[in-house]
């Protein structure tokens, strides 16, 4: 399987997966007869986190695509995020719970900036894009990080709450910042030039 | 599930250990714990935060 192939093949399977895992987290909502209001539950339920996970890994792969053939440093990094996606994805299975979720999304995020960390240490080696730049990334990636520690305090809190309803809405909270904080460091990553397609 | 869909995942799981293995190994760490405690949370929190931009890019240009 040649790497387009591969990017189509994971491509259309994160496209069916969000679907249905989009749906499975509808059915479980009282309030799945409505769009509006099932995307209203979205920003507090449990299952939040596996939606808004897969959105933003959704989003990375598509706008991050690029049409090269030309390898570079950052080429992996939708393969990878794709398929932390699907596993994501795999994981809100029935059997799953909202604190497992929450784990496996945390997870699939810190080793996926991890790993998005090193391309970007390869990128520079080899292209060095300046001092300013280069600070623009440190301050993200930073950010990030910070956002994260408070997103793995929450989550500690909430793995031991049960249903603490407090609990559960200070970790969605720190969830979405954590999430935007990714997405800003892959924005800029991305902005600078760095081709992860 | 369906045959197909279950023949694309093993190929795709197939590319990720090609491409990144680390990577990889780290999800399965992450997926086949069933039930996180706080320490596993905790040790999450130390793998986020255990390289900071220095180790990550050796041969930055930013003064050190």
């Amino acid at each position: 399987m040649n790497s387009s192939q591969f990017a189509s093949l994971a491509r259309w399977l994160l496209n069916a997966i969000s679907g249905g895992v989009i749906a499975y987290t509808a059915s479980k909502s009282p309030a799945a007869q409505s769009i509006g209001a099932y995307i209203a539950n979205l920003a507090t339920g449990p299952d939040a986190l596996a939606a808004v996970t897969l959105g933003i890994t959704w989003l990375w792969g598509h706008i991050t695509h690029a049409p090269t053939d030309t390898p570079n440093p950052g080429n992996k990094l939708p393969a990878l995020f794709l398929v932390g996606s699907l596993a994501l994805a795999l994981g809100t299975g029935c059997q799953s719970t909202p604190q497992r979720i929450a784990y496996q999304s945390a997870g699939t995020a810190i080793v996926s900036a991890d790993t998005a960390m090193q391309l970007w240490g390869a990128y520079v080696a080899a292209n060095h894009p300046g001092t300013n730049i280069e600070a623009q990334v440190k301050s993200a990636f930073e950010k990030y990080q910070a956002s994260v520690a408070v997103l793995c305090d929450a989550g500690a809190i909430y793995s031991a709450a049960g249903t603490n309803t407090t609990a559960a809405a200070a970790f969605s909270q720190a969830t979405a910042n954590a999430g935007q904080s990714l997405l800003d460091l892959e924005n800029l990553l991305t902005t600078v030039g760095v081709k992860l397609n | 599930m369906n045959p197909a869909i279950i023949e694309a995942i093993i190929s795709l799981v197939e590319e990720m250990v090609k491409i990144a293995p680390q990577a990889y190994a780290d999800f399965q760490a992450i997926f086949n714990n069933p039930n996180p405690t706080a320490a596993d949370w905790q040790a999450l929190r130390d793998k986020a935060l255990a390289k900071g931009y220095a180790q990550y890019v050796p041969q930055s240009d930013l003064p050190k």
